[in-house]
C-alpha cells in the first residue's frame, strides 16, 4: 500500500492548485455582472436551441464497436505481466482471443460498419 | 509509519466508498441527464480508488479502463440519440417512487442483517483469501496482479474464450441492430 | 515439468470434451468472415442448410464424447450433459427449419440469423455440462445475449425492438443479482471455490454465522435462474418476448434456453446447493405452484396465442420444478429430460402449424384458428394432437411425461405441490381444449390457406406421429431417460 502515498500526494496537490488559484483570482478580479459575461463561453454566433438533440444511430455503434476492443485491451495487461511464465501456452491462448476478435474485426469491416455512409 | 498509512488506508476507504455514494447519488437524483453520467464517472473513478485502497490493482485500472472510459462514453452516447427533453415532463415513472423506495430500504435492511451476521456476530468471521494454489510460489498480497492473472489464463481458461466469444456476439450484435441496412 | 508445459498437456487432454461448441463456434465465426463475404448476395439461402449441416456434426461429435471432466473441473461431460445438449442441437435443427418462410418472405436471409442460433446453442451446450459457478455464468450470458438479438432481428417491427429491450434490460437486471448472489457463495464457502462439488462440501460446514450469507447467496441464485427459466414472480419479460419476436424465435425460446437452463438449474442446486436443500425447498417450492397457478390462469384470457404459449410454458416450467425440488437430484433429471423431450416435440409441432398460418397474415390471434377444421382438415388434426398432449390427456406423450413427473414428485412426498399441479392441470386444459372448440366448432372466416411447405409439412407430421404413438415405445423412453447420469 505505502508505495501508493506518492500518487496520492500528486492527487492532492494536483486538486489543491485549481482550487487555490480559483479561490485567489475570486478574491480579486472585480465583480461586474452583464448579460453577456453570464451567458456560457461559446464562439461564433449565439445559440438558439439546445445541444441535446436526436443523433445518427451511426455514433452508437461507433460507441459499441469502441467498448469492445476497450474490453479486449484490458484482457491484454494480465497476460503481459505473466507472459514468461504461461510461455507458449499462454500465447496460444491470447492468440486464440485476438484471433477470434480479428475475424470481428473483419466482419464488421465487410459490412461497413466501419464507413459513415 | 507503516502503521501510519495503514490506518490513513482504512480511512481513506472509507472516505472513498462515501465518494462513491455521492457519485451514485448524484446519479439517480439529477434532473438532467448529463449530470447523472458526470455522477455515474465520479461513482465509478471513486470506486475504482477503493479497489486500490484494498491492493486490488488490476480491478482497479480495469474499473478506470472499462466503466470510466468506456461505459461513460456510452452513456453519453445515449444521452446524446434519445431526445431527452420530450420527457422532461413527463411523471409517470414517478408514481412507482414509493414502491422503489420501500424496495430499495427493505432491500438495504436486509443486506446490513446479513452482514451484520456474518461479521459481528460471537465468533469470528473466516478470512476471505485468493485460492492459495492458483498462485504457485507468488506472494499473493503483494503480487495479485500477478496471481489474478494466472488465475486468469490458467484456470479460468474456459471462461476467458467464453469471453471472447461473447464479445464477438456483441459486435455482431451492433451490425445487426444498428446497422442501417442489411447486406 | 514447468508450469506452462503442466498447463499445455492439461489443455490438450480436456479440448476433446468441447468439441460440440468448438465445432459450433467455429463455424459460425467463418461463416460471418470471410464466408459472407465470399458468398454473392443471390445464394443467401444457402446458409440454412449450411447450418443444419454444422448443427448435425455437432449433434454427432457431442453424442461421441467421452466422459470426461475437464478444464480445472469447470466442464464436465456426462449422460447428464449429452442429453441436454442434444435437446438443446434437436430445437436449433428445428428452430432454423421453422424459419425459412418468414425469411424468405420478409427477404431477411443473413448469416447472422444463422451464426447467432449457432453461437447461442455453443453457449448452451457450454452450459449443460458447466460445473463451476463461473463457467455457469460465463455460458448463461452468452446463450442470453444471442437470444436479446435474435428476439429484436425484425427491427422495423415496433414489438420485436419493444420485446428485445424489455428482455435485455431484465435478463442484465437478473444476471446481476445471479452474480452476487454467486459472490456471496464463493464468500460463505471460505472464498477458496466456487466449483460446485466443493461449494457443496465447503456449505455443508458453515459455520451458524455465515449461515445468513449462505441463505442470502442461495437465494439470489435461485432468484437468477427463476428469470432465466421465466419462473413466476419473476415471468414478466415473458409474455412480451414471445410475442414482439419473430415467431420461429419465440419456438426456439421456449425450447432450446429453457431447456438448457433448467439443467443449469438441476446441476446447480442438485450437486452444488445439495447440502443447503432446506434453504431453498421452500422458496422454490412458493415459486413453483406460484408459476403454475399464475402461468395457467392468466393463459385463460389470452387472445393472441403466442402469448398464450408463453403462459402455458410459465405454467410448464413450475411443473419441471417439481423435478429440479426432488430430494433425488438424478431422478429429477430424469423426469425433466423427459418432460422436455416431449415438450419439444409438442411446441415444434404447435409452432410449425402457427408459422403456416402466418405466412397468409393469420395465426397470431386465436380467432384465425376458427373452422381451420373445414379449410385444413389435416393441419387442424394435427394442431388438435399438440394441443391435447399440451393438455396432458392420455394416451398421448405429454400425457406420458407429466405422469412420470407428478409419480416422482409423489414418491418425494410433495402432495400439497403435486395436487396443486393436478387441479391447474385441468384449467389449463380449457384453453387447449378452446383452442380445439374453435378449430373444430366454429365457422371458418379465413381465406383459402396455401399448401404446406415441405419443411413445415415434415416437421408437422414427424412431431404429430411422434406425439400420437410416442407413449407405445414408454419402456425405451424410460430406458433412454436412464443414460442421464452424473458423476
Amino acid at each position: 500500500m505505502s508505495h501508493y502515498a506518492p500518487i496520492l500526494l500528486v492527487f492532492l496537490m494536483a486538486s489543491a492548485i485549481p482550487a487555490v488559484v480559483w479561490y485567489l483570482s475570486r478574491l480579486i478580479r472585480p465583480n461586474l455582472p452583464n448579460a453577456i459575461k453570464c451567458s456560457s463561453y461559446e464562439c461564433g454566433i449565439t445559440t438558439t436551441t439546445e445541444a441535446r438533440e436526436k443523433l445518427s444511430i451511426r455514433y452508437y455503434l461507433v460507441a459499441v464497436m469502441f467498448l469492445v476492443f476497450d474490453v479486449e485491451t484490458v484482457f491484454l495487461m494480465p497476460w503481459a505481466i505473466q507472459m514468461k511464465e504461461l510461455a507458449l501456452f499462454g500465447l496460444v491462448e491470447i492468440g486464440v482471443f485476438l484471433f477470434l476478435l480479428l475475424l470481428g474485426y473483419g466482419y464488421i469491416w465487410s459490412k461497413g460498419a466501419l464507413d459513415w455512409e | 509509519m507503516e502503521q501510519s498509512l495503514a490506518v490513513i488506508g482504512s480511512h481513506l476507504f472509507l472516505v472513498f466508498g462515501l465518494l462513491a455514494l455521492g457519485g451514485a447519488a448524484t446519479m439517480v437524483f439529477a434532473r438532467s441527464a448529463v449530470h447523472s453520467v458526470v455522477g455515474f464517472l465520479f461513482c465509478m473513478l471513486a470506486l475504482a480508488s477503493c479497489y486500490l485502497c484494498l491492493g486490488a490493482e488490476f480491478l482497479a485500472t480495469a474499473q478506470i479502463l472499462v466503466y470510466a472510459g468506456g461505459i461513460v462514453v456510452l452513456f453519453l452516447f445515449v444521452v446524446m440519440i434519445v431526445e431527452l427533453s420530450k420527457y422532461k415532463e413527463q411523471t409517470r415513472f414517478q408514481l412507482h417512487t414509493p414502491w422503489a423506495v420501500g424496495l430499495v430500504v427493505a432491500g438495504a435492511a436486509a443486506f446490513i442483517a446479513v452482514f451484520w451476521q456474518t461479521y459481528f456476530s460471537p465468533s469470528a468471521p473466516q478470512a476471505l483469501t485468493l485460492d492459495p494454489t492458483l498462485a504457485q510460489g507468488l506472494d499473493v498480497a503483494n503480487q495479485n496482479a500477478q496471481a489474478i492473472s494466472r488465475g486468469l489464463y490458467a484456470d479460468f481458461l474456459l471462461p476467458f474464450e467464453i469471453l471472447s466469444v461473447i464479445l464477438l456476439v456483441a459486435l455482431v450484435g451492433a451490425v445487426v441492430l444498428a446497422k442501417a441496412e442489411r447486406t | 515439468m514447468p508450469f506452462a508445459q503442466q498447463l499445455w498437456q492439461a489443455m490438450l487432454r480436456d479440448l476433446p470434451l468441447i468439441s460440440g461448441p468448438l465445432t459450433l463456434f467455429f463455424a459460425a465465426t467463418i461463416m460471418l468472415w470471410p464466408g459472407d463475404l465470399l458468398l454473392p448476395s443471390n445464394k443467401k439461402h444457402i446458409w440454412a442448410p449450411i447450418t443444419l449441416g454444422v448443427l448435425a456434426v455437432s449433434a454427432a461429435l457431442v453424442a461421441n464424447t467421452a466422459n470426461g471432466s475437464g478444464f480445472s473441473s469447470m466442464f464436465q461431460v456426462d449422460g447428464f450433459t449429452r442429453g441436454f445438449q442434444l435437446l438443446c442441437t434437436a430445437a436449433a435443427f428445428i428452430t432454423v427449419v421453422l424459419s425459412q418462410p418468414q425469411l424468405n418472405a420478409l427477404q431477411e436471409q443473413t448469416v447472422e440469423y444463422y451464426a447467432l442460433i449457432l453461437f447461442s446453442l455453443g453457449g448452451m451446450q457450454l452450459l449443460v455440462g458447466a460445473t463451476d459457478l463461473v463457467s455457469v455464468y460465463f455460458s448463461v450470458e452468452l446463450m442470453a445475449l444471442c437470444i436479446y438479438i435474435l428476439v429484436a432481428y425484425l427491427r422495423t417491427q415496433e414489438r420485436s425492438i419493444e420485446a428485445g429491450v424489455k428482455y435485455f434490460l431484465l435478463g442484465a437486471f437478473s444476471s446481476g443479482i445471479l452474480l452476487y448472489g454467486i459472490s456471496l457463495l464463493f464468500a460463505a464457502g471460505g472464498g477458496v471455490t466456487t466449483n460446485l462439488l466443493q461449494l457443496n462440501q465447503k456449505l455443508a460446514l458453515a459455520t451458524h454465522n455465515n449461515s445468513l450469507l449462505v441463505f442470502a447467496g442461495v437465494l439470489m441464485v435461485l432468484v437468477g435462474f427463476a428469470f432465466k427459466v421465466a419462473a413466476v414472480p419473476f415471468h414478466m419479460w415473458s409474455p412480451d418476448a414471445y410475442e414482439g419476436a419473430p415467431t420461429p424465435i419465440t419456438a426456439y425460446l421456449s425450447m432450446a434456453p429453457k431447456a438448457a437452463a433448467l439443467a443449469a438449474f438441476l446441476r446447480v442446486f442438485g450437486t452444488g446447493l445439495a447440502s443447503v436443500h432446506s434453504d431453498w425447498s421452500a422458496p422454490l417450492g412458493f415459486i413453483a405452484a406460484a408459476s403454475m397457478i399464475l402461468g395457467n390462469v392468466a393463459a385463460l384470457r389470452q387472445q393472441s396465442i403466442k402469448r398464450m404459449l408463453a403462459y402455458s410454458s410459465i405454467a410448464h416450467v413450475g411443473y419441471m420444478l417439481l423435478g429440479v425440488l426432488s430430494k433425488d437430484p438424478l431422478g429429477g433429471a430424469r423426469a425433466v429430460w423427459l418432460y422436455l423431450l416431449t415438450y419439444l416435440l409438442m411446441q415444434s409441432g404447435a409452432f410449425a402449424v402457427i408459422i403456416h398460418l402466418q405466412g397468409t397474415g393469420e395465426g397470431e390471434r386465436l380467432d384465425d384458428f376458427r373452422g381451420l377444421a373445414r379449410r385444413r382438415p389435416m393441419l387442424a388434426f394435427a394442431m388438435m394432437v399438440f394441443m391435447l398432449s399440451l393438455a396432458g390427456i392420455p394416451p398421448l406423450l405429454g400425457f406420458f411425461s407429466k405422469f412420470y413427473l407428478f409419480m416422482l414428485a409423489i414418491q418425494q412426498g410433495q402432495y400439497l405441490l403435486t395436487t396443486i399441479a393436478l387441479l391447474t392441470s385441468a384449467v389449463a386444459a380449457t384453453y387447449y381444449l378452446g383452442v380445439v372448440n374453435l378449430m373444430y366448432f366454429k365457422e371458418p372466416t379465413g381465406v383459402q390457406l396455401p399448401r404446406l411447405g415441405t419443411a413445415l409439412a415434415l416437421t408437422v407430421g414427424c412431431t404429430c406421429g411422434l406425439v400420437l404413438v410416442g407413449t407405445c415405445f414408454g419402456p425405451w423412453l424410460l430406458d433412454w431417460a436412464q443414460t442421464i447420469t452424473w458423476f
